[in-house]
């Protein structure tokens, strides 16, 4: 309670300012549920129970309006006692009548027993008030008195010369008194003139002490209704206290010292009846205009500020009058809004972009004028750096770094944990990783079988299981150029074949032959059926290298030569007798 | 019938020992000239199934220069088209022939050696 007083004090101290400063009454306090601070003209204020207030205003969203008889009835009654103490108004007759109406007014259940607690007080005042009249009545008999022994005290002390006849004595009049009885009169009169002086102001002070409880007392109460923002029981009591207390003193109001500082501090003066009185007047004006403002935005489909002059609104009129009887649908509507704002607020607290995205649409369709930029950006940032990480993490697996995937992993999920990318990606990287390592280990035994064929056929499958180990991807390289290599070979051998130049097919061949003897069976069938069609190249070529092979330098060379003959467009042949040229001419050209 | 008889005898022996002067003498008097007429023509068939048999021989061989497959200070090294054969075998002539043109379509007439790894270096050689 404390705390949501002190707020309502700044509030009270912002109005303040505001009608000094001679502006009109600006808006009422924005409260951002979000950072827990409330601005007013500028100025912020960190409210530290926001939760409680958050959760009273959820509350009386929530609360079925007072919409009935009784809280017509009650406002009525109230209304009633109000204007028959309306310092125009104020006799008697009226004071009893008001008096009479708090008894009613205490019977509601929207009242709190608040009037009751005004009547008693205003009854005990009524008593300390019974109390001085009887000390007043008192004090009146004893200052008779007073004035009697005084004038006793004066003829006896007016007797000249103890024995002597005063001057001037008429008859008829007493005889003085001899010496000794005169001055034990005296002395008698004197001791009673001073226990009636001492009588007569004990019954003054009694009678001060008396009416500044009462009124303590009174005031406290007072201070008590303000602080629990009763403001119209606060406006009942303190013109009661007026028609009670009408003796023209000061009517400063007391509070406790804290309260005491920051009223003055925030007002610039004391607390009296009148600024409260008239503050209360205003505030209860205020939720007035607040609960209409809120009707007003609401049939305009503009929830953000409606549910934002509402809350204002409960800031001052938390039990007021216009603030019950507010419809539970209208409510309820505000309700919604503020719940599902809160869950935004949640959301990206806990950086659950999904659902932040979809509230905001939420919260989009329900209030036109419902500020998404915030959430938007700070939701699509979110989106972009955790994509963003999520590349760099696809990045290094694809590499192998291990140590930058675990990275760009967590530094994409501490962005957007809920992600259900992230679990994809992972998931994806690591099915990857099982594929992969599977593709190696088939990799690896079709190598060992020489599949050089199925090699390449699978070579889509290879390329990033193989992405990690630079050995086998050379490997894999190799094989893939090779097997191009042999396509095209047989490609051109069938097509000088079809050209009617199997020699010069055959050569090709087997020229590729020689590097790959025996390991793609399409080169070899090609070659095989080459070998026959030019069978006379092919063994002149043959010969010729075996006899060069075996140190034959002449017979060799006559079989290039005769290789050349039969073929003479023949690369083997040429090359042949290049190289036995210069075997037998070494320093030829 | 003795005289008859040493005169049969005398025939017989010096119709031999005239035959071997007459040989005796053609051979003082050609063969000094036509070295070509001592040498053996090369067997080609047996050369290019392999020359180990032949190494160190002199053979000759008559035919026609086919193509210049290498030269070198040291030496040429021709494609010779031998007469009598569809082969053509590789021949060297060192630089002691340079001063003799060799072209392609020369016929020849040359005496080879049969040298070490089977190459045939030609040691005389004469234009046909």
């Amino acid at each position: 309670m404390r705390p949501l007083a002190l707020f309502f004090f700044l509030m009270v101290g912002a109005i303040a300012q505001a009608n000094d400063a001679g502006g009109s009454l600006p808006a009422l306090p924005g409260f951002d549920p979000g950072v827990e601070v409330a601005t007013w003209n500028g100025r912020s204020w960190n409210i530290s129970d926001n939760r409680i207030f958050q959760a009273r205003f959820e509350r009386y969203l929530s609360t079925p309006s007072d919409i009935n008889q009784d809280t017509t009835e009650h406002f009525k009654i109230l209304s009633r006692i109000r204007e028959l103490l309306a310092p125009s108004k104020v006799s008697l007759q009226s004071r009893e009548e008001a008096f009479r109406l708090l008894e009613e007014a205490s019977d509601y259940a929207a009242d709190d027993m608040l009037s009751d607690a005004i009547s008693n007080q205003v009854f005990s005042a009524w008593l300390a008030q019974k109390d001085a009249t009887l000390l007043q009545s008192a004090t009146a008999t004893l200052e008779a008195e007073r004035k009697r022994l005084e004038w006793n005290l004066r003829i006896v002390a007016g007797t000249e010369g103890l024995g002597t006849p005063v001057a001037g004595n008429v008859a008829g009049q007493p005889q003085a008194p001899p010496n000794s009885r005169r001055a034990l009169e005296m002395q008698q009169i004197t001791a009673r003139l001073a226990e009636v002086n001492i009588l007569l102001k004990s019954n003054l002070l009694k009678k001060e002490v008396s009416q500044a409880q009462a009124k303590t007392d009174f005031q406290i109460l007072i201070v008590q209704l303000f602080l629990q923002r009763r403001f119209q029981h606060v406006l009942i009591a303190t013109r009661f206290y007026r028609s009670i207390f009408a003796d023209g003193t000061s009517q400063q109001i007391k509070f406790g010292e804290e309260a005491q500082n920051l009223f003055t501090k925030t007002t610039g003066h004391a607390p009296t009846l009148t600024s409260l009185d008239s503050l209360c007047g205003e505030l209860i004006s205020n939720a007035h205009d607040g609960v209409n403002a809120f009707k007003a935005l609401l049939a305009e489909r503009e929830m953000a500020r409606a549910a934002k002059r509402l809350s204002e609104a409960f800031v001052i009129g938390e039990y007021l009058t216009p603030l019950d009887v507010v419809p539970i649908s209208e409510k309820r509507q505000a309700l919604v809004f503020i719940q599902k704002s809160n869950q935004l607020l949640s959301a990206l607290d806990v950086k659950d972009y999904i659902l932040a995205e979809k509230l905001v649409n939420d919260l989009q369709a329900a209030a036109k004028d419902f500020d998404a930029s915030k959430a938007n950006a700070a939701i699509q940032a979110a989106k972009t750096a955790s994509a963003l990480h999520l590349a760099k993490a696809r990045n290094a697996a694809d590499s192998g770094d291990k140590a930058a995937l675990e990275t760009e992993l967590e530094a994409a999920a501490a962005i957007w944990p809920t992600n259900p990318a992230l679990a994809e990606v992972a998931a994806g990287i690591y099915s990857r990783g099982n594929v992969n390592a599977r593709a190696l280990v088939e990799f690896e035994q079709l190598v060992g079988q020489r599949g050089w064929r199925q090699i390449y056929n699978e070579r889509m499958r290879f390329i990033p299981a193989v992405a990690n180990a630079p050995e086998k991807q050379a490997k894999l390289q190799e094989i893939i150029d090779n097997i191009i290599m042999i396509d095209r070979t047989v490609a051109r051998a069938q097509d000088l074949e079809r050209r009617g130049d199997p020699a010069g097919a055959w050569e090709i061949t087997e020229v590729v032959y020689r590097q790959f003897p025996e390991e793609y069976p399409r080169l070899n069938k090609q070659h095989d059926q080459l070998t026959l069609q030019a069978a006379d190249y092919v063994e002149a070529v043959s010969t010729a290298e075996s006899l060069e092979a075996a140190g034959e330098l002449g017979s060799s060379l006559s079989w290039f030569l005769q290789a050349q003959t039969i073929y003479p467009s023949g690369e083997l042949a040429k090359a042949g007798m290049q190289r036995l040229g210069h075997l037998i001419l070494p320093d030829s050209w | 019938m003795s005289d008859r008889l040493l005169t049969k005898r005398w025939r017989l022996i010096l119709l031999p020992v005239v035959a071997l002067v007459a040989v005796g003498s053609w051979f003082l008097f050609f063969g000094t000239k036509d070295v070509f007429r001592t040498a053996v023509p090369l067997d080609v068939s047996a050369y290019i199934t392999g020359a180990n048999s032949l190494r160190g021989n002199t053979y000759k061989l008559e035919g026609e220069v086919t193509a210049l497959l290498a030269w070198s200070p040291s030496g040429r090294l021709v494609s010779f088209g031998v007469e009598g054969s569809n082969r053509a075998i590789p021949l060297l002539f060192s630089s002691e022939f340079d001063s003799v043109n060799i072209q392609k379509g020369q016929r020849l007439k040359v005496l080879v050696l049969v040298e070490d790894k089977g190459v045939l270096h030609a040691k005389k050689l004469a234009k046909l």
